[in-house]
């Protein structure tokens, strides 16, 4: 068990396990954490699943995990390490089992006054529209070309069919749609898992948040970005569903039986992997960019339902316009400044990429200001728009926090927190819950979470991203 | 007949502990409290499903956790929930079986996956075993 003997400190809210701690870790393991946030971190074993990243085959520089940081399976929730290119594996448990996990976030034209009498109905409407908890399909039912088009187009399909604009596209991680997709890469059986799954949000800590901008920190920014105070957003928190999960047991299964003839020796089974390079390195990535491309999809076509909504209710005014898309379980082939290559793997799960103003990546409306970054709040606190500052490449491969991270396990919270019970303390604050599961309810219980906002402190003082607004909740939809 | 399964603290997903007095009736535990997470609806009113399952895997400890994740992709493939088995073959590499179960409306949890994590499987010169398994929710 990793104790405060175990590491230093090299800055404030800076941590680093040395290299010399394990004998088979390659690099040190670093991680930002507030004395608070530190006393619930060691609970677990999230250190130690961190300093098993740092054993990986061609892992470069420094581990890193962020303050939402809690223990995962293989990787810690929370987790960024990259690997080079020629001898470095690529780890599916490392990217997660929700590939392409993400956060979009929606503004409408509307004022928290315009909308605050008919947050009730919208919130039923939006419940009603779009399908939510498990097991229950959507209403695209997409045939077997359909479903490869999505897989290898992303966003591009969603456009040929009516369901995205270019702004969506453009206000995208990646545009929507990762390049390199053989669909005879991902097994048919995942497939069958996603036929009816376009468009639809899931369970546990999946959600949709209608919202209005509550404070803003940086007032130039937030204006670039539409957000004025008290503009009405939507947030919308999913995945790429069963397709996703498919595609990860189905390449952790095969990984876990090349260990041997890639001379890989791991201290975790789950952490499988494989040469980024090789035959099934590159297979598993393919299908890995299919999943992402799957996932941006289903957030997009939840988008055009919610939008249709929006418009029955607020007609012109309640148009939606993209902000952002960003995933949170990725891994990307990236530009870094290093001293021995210029390309990396960067495995980030249970993290956003966070590139800073002027990243060639970057639409151009985003040059000047950065890369928001989009971290959702335990249901029913508060949610941050931050945008990437300069020093993040060099510090963290460019890469932020994802959310509040929890802190409970969801036994713990259904004891201690009734579900009818926190949905009226929630109504009592004005925020209308619609929720399939009074079950699901407790277990997303806010107690059950680290603080988002200490959390967000941590990443501004860091100088990984800058807070630019604060927004709360009128509304929660969940499965 | 001594097996049966329990839930054990985890601090984001769900973690539980399986034990029988043989290893095929330890597999079929471990069906049992899948579908227990799942949400079987007791009242058995719904149209009865079963399919056959074939799984090659590279050990005991990693056919339980491939034959769980099948099942999972059975179930949300055919919605419908499997909480019993009749095994034709089981040895340490091979299962040959048919699982019974019920078609379903909606699964009270969204199970992710079945992970290799904090895996521990046992089995005693009695042949009673146990098994920690690490539901991703």
């Amino acid at each position: 068990m990793i104790t405060r003997n175990n590491f230093s400190k090299i800055k404030n809210n800076l941590w680093e396990i040395p290299r010399n701690y394990r004998l088979d870790m390659q690099v040190p393991a670093r991680f930002y954490a507030s004395a608070k946030l530190l006393e619930q971190i060691l609970k677990d074993k999230s250190l130690e699943q961190l300093v098993n990243t740092s054993t990986l085959p061609g892992v470069v520089k420094y581990t890193i995990a962020m303050p939402d940081i809690h223990e995962g399976y293989g990787a810690p929730i929370g987790g960024v390490f990259a690997t080079n290119l020629k001898e470095g594996v690529i780890s599916p448990g490392a990217v997660g089992y929700d590939i392409n996990c993400g956060v979009k976030l929606l503004r409408s034209q509307l004022k928290i006054n315009e909308v605050k009498d008919r947050i009730t109905g919208l919130a039923t409407s939006i419940f009603d529209s779009v399908p939510s908890g498990v097991g229950k399909g959507g209403k695209f039912k997409s045939s077997r070309q359909e479903m490869d088009e999505i897989l290898t187009l992303g966003l591009d399909f969603l456009k040929k069919k009516g369901y995205a604009k270019d702004s969506d596209l453009v206000h995208c991680e990646s545009g929507g749609k990762l390049v390199g997709v053989d669909p005879k890469n991902i097994s048919e059986t995942a497939k069958s898992r996603a036929m009816d799954q376009l468009g639809t949000l899931g369970a546990g800590n999946h959600f949709i948040e209608i919202q209005y901008v509550s404070e803003i920190y940086d007032n130039d920014i937030a204006l670039k970005l539409g957000l004025d105070k008290d503009v009405v957003t939507v947030m919308i928190h999913t995945g790429s569903r069963g397709l996703g999960h498919q595609v990860a047991t189905d390449y952790i299964k095969s990984f876990d039986r090349l260990l041997d003839k890639y001379n890989i020796i791991l201290p975790d089974r789950e952490l499988a992997c494989v040469p980024f390079n090789s035959l099934e390195g590159q297979a598993y990535f393919s299908a890995m960019k299919g999943s992402a491309n799957f996932a941006w999809a289903n957030r997009q076509m939840i988008t055009s339902l919610i939008q249709k909504i929006f418009q029955e209710y607020f007609s012109q005014k309640g148009e939606l316009v993209s902000v952002y898309d960003v995933a949170h379980n990725m891994a990307k082939v990236e530009k870094h400044k290093l001293p021995d290559e210029t390309e990396v793997l960067v495995h980030r799960k249970g993290a956003t990429r966070a590139f800073p103003r002027h990243h060639e990546e970057l639409p151009d409306d985003f040059k000047e200001i950065g890369q928001p970054v989009l971290i959702p709040g335990s249901m029913g606190t508060n949610s941050y728009v931050l945008i990437g500052e300069d020093s993040v490449m060099e510090e963290t491969f460019g890469s932020s926090c994802h959310g509040a991270g929890r802190a409970m396990s969801r036994h713990e919270a259904l004891r201690k927190v009734h579900g009818d019970q926190l949905r009226q303390e929630l109504e009592a604050q004005g925020i209308v819950i619609r929720s399939g599961s009074l079950k699901g309810l407790a277990e997303e219980s806010p107690i059950a979470y680290k603080d988002v906002n200490e959390v967000v402190q941590i990443i501004e003082e860091a100088q990984i991203a800058k807070k630019v607004i604060k927004l709360k909740p009128l509304a929660v939809i969940k499965g | 007949m001594n097996q049966g399964y329990e839930f054990l603290p985890h601090t984001a997903d769900i973690k539980i502990g399986v034990w029988a007095d043989n290893m095929n009736n330890l597999f079929a535990s471990a069906l049992k409290a899948m579908a227990d997470i799942l949400g079987i609806d007791e009242t058995g009113q719904k149209d009865a499903i079963e399919k056959d399952l074939y799984i090659q895997s590279s050990d005991i400890k990693a056919l339980l956790i491939d034959f769980l994740s099948e099942v999972l992709a059975q179930s949300d493939i055919e919605n419908a929930i499997f909480d019993e088995m009749e095994i034709y073959q089981l040895d340490n590499h091979n299962l040959k079986a048919k699982i019974i179960g019920q078609k379903t409306n909606g699964f009270k949890e969204d199970i992710k996956a079945v992970t290799y994590h904090q895996l521990q499987l046992d089995q005693k010169t009695d042949g009673s075993c146990r098994a920690t398994i690490l539901f991703d929710i």
